[in-house]
């Protein structure tokens, strides 16, 4: 039957605010009639989830007078577990496609059954994991986050990041760095990333994303994902249509900046408003303070003179230790301190110590060159050697050379020279000659830590002097991250008149929970 | 310590603050007798995405939970463990949600015993749920008991508690057994032999039934085997399906055609069946095939039309003429008619005018009473013999009865039932066990009497109910030493227990209505077999009750060699009248023979004399007992016996609850209740029939309250010092 929508929700919609529908029908008053709404939730790419059918007879809509059925799907999506960012539930996700399906269900007669009839019209929406206060809410729009116009999936979509900062930002190379994009499933995107020293451009790199059937994307922008150039101060990361390059995206950025501090630096990580996970640094003074908790238990007084040994009566049978932090920012802008409103609100931050970040080892490959046909030290033809690696081109052009003298002149005099100025070798790796008496051996080794260093490929052209040896992956620095709560009530601004900026003082405490031996 | 909770197989979430307690316990040591299954105390848990999603939203209160919901009626497998393993499993009960703005709460308990077998059994009973698949199956697959007296002798009786036969034949008398002075000097109607039914065998179908497995040694032992259900309904009943298969209701759904009579039969064939489980009626041929000897009885309500056919070539009525149609109803068997009959009278009336061959005319119906024709006859029958309805109709009036035929039409709404004169076993009828219990007899009374009776102590141990009697169950255990375990810091309180509890308790079945149960009670102010039970403290008052909702045995027998037989008849007036008893059980004893008795069994099935009879009572033996099934001994007993009789002490008080009770009135007993650190292994390693000695005290566990899982903290516990 002609069931009509009268209200439904928007194209995309955030998890923790109202997702309304409302109905009609024409038959809202045969017996036993019951408004229907079945809400299925799509796991991008795969089967589709039914969450169950809500129902509700009609009520007369005091606005028109018209009997209606009200649903509010928010409660039914926000408590299903497939949107728990940072679980460790397999389909959970920062988004997904979700199909209301209203329907009616009436009897013919008072006393017969009632029979459900489902609508052809079916209500499609994308819910992001976002929470919005009732006036962001009203005055939100998806084109905030996503071009919805209707463009082919191949050609990707535009896209905004999922964050209410995108001016510039400091990260540290300890920093995990995470871009989230709401998207339309379509396969043509992907991330570019733009190397600088200062604002003179170094180098480019692409970073490849999985956006197939989803509803949203994730580039990782770390530093130890991404192969940054040891000159770089800075890069900016915005997404592209892979077939003609066009921008999908404005442009962010990010300065590299060390922790120069003389208090230990954290990274503080949070899941901000729209579900997506922003990072700051706090960099002055950071305190940590446990609090412990012991519970004894006292045994009977039972002296054994046989054994002389100690029995305490009073033993401790359990300890709890809770460590708390009070972390501190520098000096932030208004704006930076509106956002991080946003942290203080959040429930989901974890921090890491800059200083723990490492365990990382660097990438490395060698390659050797032996003699000449003549047996002197030299190159008889053109050689060439290339490597890919994350995105980037590396390549380095030998010519045929006079004979040298010997293994050290011809690495000194030639390959050295070639090799720190004529290619983008040097740009990323450091590099190191041992000579036998047969050939040179060149050790290549990453100057940063990490997988970001791994020779995806390696080529060898000429007359076959060069051979290659030991190619050695590289393994990211990582920082352990505690999950920590934040006392909300004793945060506190700091203000600073003259310029107008502010420091932000957290006190969160650790949500795990340490135990000592018991006696 | 990390605490996991799981339901359904799913990790749930819990609250930080909020811990799981858990109370371990068998019995409470207030209410002796009384039966404890360890439970959690209510667990509140988050709505976290990942709750929500066990529990299907179901705090959505709009959401339809018949598709793909959770059903909170339905019982899900739940167990906690406190990091050390599992330290309660069984099932989890949803108990309530609770919504305060967006914080939603869900309520809900845990309890030990995963099967559940008394939350299943509900208040089912044993038979004759109004949902017969509640009831509890005693037939399918066992061998069928015939009714007759061939199947009543000593060999079978000896036998039976050996063997794996569910229930015997045994003899009662509901008022119908006669004496005489001659040999034989007992007569017993065949009407009067009753089934025996082992406890066993319905215990075990009842745990069957659930699903359910136990380890008992004692429910193993000849002692518990020789346990019988005794059936005291007035007669040996047809169970409901056996009268299902005899019974046909039948009905016309249209007009049949005029069927001439002129006094000749007319059978009336019913086309439609409303039930008919066995198919006896055929609604083709109109014949219901008897398959037992036994009355059948026929209720027959027709509605028929008369109607009249000229068979003369012409007739002539100067005036209009009225004729009478009488239509009579019988039932007949193998086609000849039963005696009795009932008819109806119907006034056709032929206008004036000439008539030729084969013209006819109706009964006009203007009278209703002379339509509906309602009759019911009863029939002795033989296996084999066909019942069917007939009708005859004839000219009675009108002067020219021989020119017209008379015809009948049977009209749609007649409707016949043939069924068993009564629910009573005829000769050679099988004899089913779901028949014998009696009426409303709740599952869960059957099995908690067992457990009163031998005072039984259930442990669910994760896989086996481990059932044995309470000094039994003591023996299984393993001795700690708890002594170190004792937290010092925290009161110790010790309690005489004798000081806690009562001042009598009262052992006791329930009386029947029978003439001796009554006069028993009359002249004793208590019911047969009673035990009181008394504590010499001076400081309580209470009086408990252990009482059955089994009947005790009674023997009966008015000379000595007269059968000792159990009577379930009452008198009215004088006259004895059969009544269906209460439950009642009793001790199967064997075949008991005595040189002066001889009885017989009479009427169908031939007479059989008999120098003995199966003595199915209160005691091993009638005669010289040694054992009994009665809390106490009685204090008179209702039969004669040709030596001087010795009533034994050796009864259910005596073997099974002596040493309990007594143990907890001696000056020695204690109930200490102190706080002792059990770690997580240690709780989930505990058996509740474990021993435990605290400050040189041998002492059984009572109670374990409030063990948190979630922080390892000394525990409350309620221990019994044990003396015996």
């Amino acid at each position: 039957m002609a069931i009509t929508i009268v209200e439904q929700p928007l194209t995309h919609t955030p998890l923790y605010n109202d997702a309304v529908v409302i109905m009609g029908s024409p038959l809202a008053n045969s017996p036993k009639f019951m408004y229907c709404l079945d809400v299925t939730l799509v796991l991008e790419g795969m089967s589709n989830q039914y969450l169950g059918r809500l129902k509700t007879p009609a009520v007369v809509d005091p606005n028109t007078l018209f009997n209606r059925g009200f649903f509010n799907v928010k409660e039914l999506l926000k408590s299903s577990n497939y949107f728990q960012t940072k679980s460790n539930f397999i389909f959970s996700d920062k988004s997904h496609p979700i199909i209301l399906t209203p329907g009616e269900e009436y009897a013919s007669s008072p006393s017969g059954v009632a029979t459900y009839y489902a609508s052809s019209a079916i209500i499609n929406t994308v819910v992001f994991n976002g929470a919005l206060r009732l006036n962001e809410y009203i005055d939100f729009v998806p084109t905030d986050l996503i071009n919805t116009g209707t463009i082919a999936a191949s050609s990707g979509i535009g896209q905004y990041l999922m964050s209410s900062y995108t001016d510039s930002k400091e990260i540290l190379r300890s920093t995990l760095n995470e871009l989230t994009f709401l998207c339309n499933g379509g396969t043509n995107t992907r991330a570019l990333v733009t190397y600088y020293n200062g604002n003179a451009l170094i180098s480019t790199q692409t970073v490849a994303l999985t956006t197939a059937n989803r509803t949203d994307v994730t580039v990782n922008g770390s530093y130890n994902s991404l192969t940054v150039p040891p000159t770089a101060t800075k890069y900016t990361i915005a997404l592209e249509r892979v077939s003609n390059g066009n921008d999908l995206s404005p442009t962010y950025t990010y300065n590299l900046v060390d922790a120069c501090s003389m208090y230990p630096t954290l990274n503080v990580y949070f899941q901000n408003k729209w579900g997506a996970y922003d990072s700051f640094i706090f960099n002055l003074k950071s305190t940590k303070n446990d609090s412990i908790n012991r519970k004894t238990y006292q045994k009977q007084d039972r002296y054994l003179q046989t054994y002389n040994a100690y029995d305490p009566a009073i033993r401790v049978y359990d300890s709890e230790i809770k460590t708390k932090h009070t972390l501190n920012t520098d000096w932030i802008t208004q704006e930076q301190l509106n956002w991080l409103s946003e942290l203080v609100e959040s429930n989901n931050v974890q921090f890491s110590y800059d200083s723990d970040y490492g365990g990382g080892s660097p990438a490395s490959f060698e390659i050797r060159i032996i003699k000449k046909i003549n047996s002197s030290w030299g190159f008889d033809a053109d050689e060439k050697v290339s490597a890919s690696m994350s995105g980037l081109f590396l390549v380095v052009d030998f010519e045929a050379t006079i004979d040298f003298p010997s293994a050290e002149d011809f690495y000194d005099e030639y390959l050295y020279q070639v090799l720190s100025f004529d290619t983008n070798f040097s740009t990323y790796f450091n590099f190191a000659a041992t000579y036998t008496s047969t050939y040179i051996s060149i050790v290549f080794t990453a100057k940063e830590n990490g997988t970001a260093y791994n020779l995806s490929s390696f080529n060898l052209y000429g007359s076959e002097q060069i051979t290659q040896h030991n190619n050695v992956s590289g393994v990211n620095d990582t920082a352990t991250l505690i999950p920590v709560t934040v006392d909300n009530t004793s945060f506190e601004f700091k203000t600073r008149d003259n310029d107008k900026l502010f420091q932000l003082t957290l006190n969160v405490t650790e949500t795990s929970v340490y135990n000592r031996q018991n006696q | 310590m990390q605490t996991n909770l799981f339901i359904g197989g799913v990790n749930i979430d819990l609250f930080n603050d909020e811990p799981i307690l858990i109370d371990y316990s068998l019995t409470d040591v207030k209410e002796p007798a009384s039966r404890q299954v360890s439970h959690t105390k209510t667990i509140t848990l988050p709505n976290t995405p990942n709750n929500a999603s066990v529990f299907k939203q179901l705090f959505v209160i709009n959401k339809d939970n018949s598709i793909s919901g959770f059903d909170p009626n339905i019982r899900v497998v739940a167990f906690v463990q406190n990091g050390s393993g599992n330290c309660i499993s069984g099932y989890f009960q949803l108990t309530k949600i609770t919504k305060v703005g967006t914080d939603v709460k869900y309520e809900g308990v845990i309890y030990s015993d995963e099967k559940n077998l008394f939350s299943q059994m509900g208040d089912s009973f044993l038979q004759g749920n109004p949902d017969p698949l509640k009831d509890v199956d005693l037939d399918t697959g066992t061998s069928a008991l015939i009714y007759r007296p061939a199947d009543y002798q000593k060999a079978y009786v000896n036998g039976f508690v050996a063997s794996g036969s569910a229930a015997e034949l045994f003899t009662i008398d509901t008022g119908t057994n006669t004496t005489q002075t001659t040999a034989p000097y007992y007569n017993i109607p065949f009407s009067n032999l009753r089934m025996a039914m082992k406890f066993k065998h319905i215990w075990d179908r009842i745990f069957q039934k659930y699903n359910t497995t136990y380890s008992s040694a004692f429910l193993n032992s000849t002692r518990f085997k020789s346990m019988v259900y005794l059936d005291t309904h007035k007669t040996a009943n047809l169970s409901k399906s056996q009268y299902n298969d005899l019974y046909a209701a039948v009905n016309r759904s249209t007009n049949t055609a005029y069927l001439l009579s002129s006094g000749a039969n007319v059978r009336v064939v019913y086309n439609a069946e409303q039930q008919d489980t066995s198919n006896r009626y055929n609604t083709g041929t109109g014949l219901y095939l008897c398959n037992s000897t036994r009355n059948h009885t026929v209720v027959t309500n027709s509605n028929v039309r008369g109607r009249i056919k000229l068979n003369d070539p012409t007739v002539i009525y100067a005036v209009d003429t009225t004729i009478q149609v009488q239509i009579n109803a019988y039932v007949a068997r193998n086609l000849t008619l039963e005696p009795t009959t009932n008819g109806v009278f119907q006034n056709i009336v032929v206008p004036a005018g000439t008539y030729t061959l084969g013209q006819t005319f109706e009964y006009d119906l203007s009278d209703p009473i002379a339509v509906a024709l309602p009759f019911e006859r009863t029939v002795s029958c033989t296996t084999g013999d066909n019942l069917e309805v007939v009708l005859q109709a004839v000219i009675n009036t009108g002067g020219a009865v021989t020119v017209w035929d008379a015809e009948v039409s049977i009209l749609t709404g007649s409707t016949a039932i043939f069924r068993p004169e009564a629910n009573q076993l005829a000769l050679n009828d099988p004899y089913t066990k779901n028949s014998v219990p009696a009426a409303q007899h709740k599952q869960k009374d059957f099995i908690i009497d067992v457990l009163r009776m031998f005072n039984l102590y259930l442990l669910w141990d994760g896989v086996n109910y481990i059932i044995e009697p309470r000094d039994t169950f003591y023996t299984l255990g393993t001795q700690l030493d708890w002594t170190d375990k004792v937290d010092r810091s925290q009161a110790i309180e010790i309690i005489p227990i004798g000081q806690l509890n009562w001042k009598q308790i009262q052992m006791l079945a329930k009386q029947d209505a029978d003439y001796y149960s009554e006069q028993y009670v009359t002249n004793n102010k208590e019911v047969y077999g009673q035990q009181n039970v008394f504590n010499q403290n001076e400081f309580v008052t209470e009086v408990k009750k252990i009482e059955l909702t089994f009947a005790p045995p009674m023997t009966v027998s008015m000379q000595a060699n007269y059968p000792k037989l159990q009577h379930t008849y009452k008198l009215n007036n004088g006259v004895a009248e059969a009544i269906d008893g209460k439950p009642r059980y009793g001790y199967w004893a064997g075949w008991k023979e005595e040189g002066q008795v001889f009885s017989q069994i009479t009427g169908a099935g031939a007479n059989v004399e008999y120098d003995g009879y199966a003595y199915v009572g209160e005691f091993d033996d009638p005669n010289t007992p040694t054992f009994s099934v009665l809390f106490g001994p009685p204090r008179a007993v209702y039969y004669q016996t040709f030596g001087v009789l010795g009533i034994t002490d050796n009864d259910l008080y005596s073997i099974y609850y002596q040493n309990e009770l007594m143990n907890q009135v001696s000056v020695n007993a204690k109930l200490i209740t102190c706080y002792v650190y059990l770690t997580p292994l240690e709780i989930n390693n505990l058996k509740l029939y474990d021993t435990v000695v605290v400050d040189g005290a041998n002492c059984i566990i009572s109670k374990i309250s409030d063990y948190n899982t979630t922080t390892v903290q000394p525990t409350q516990v309620e221990l019994i010092q044990f003396i015996q």
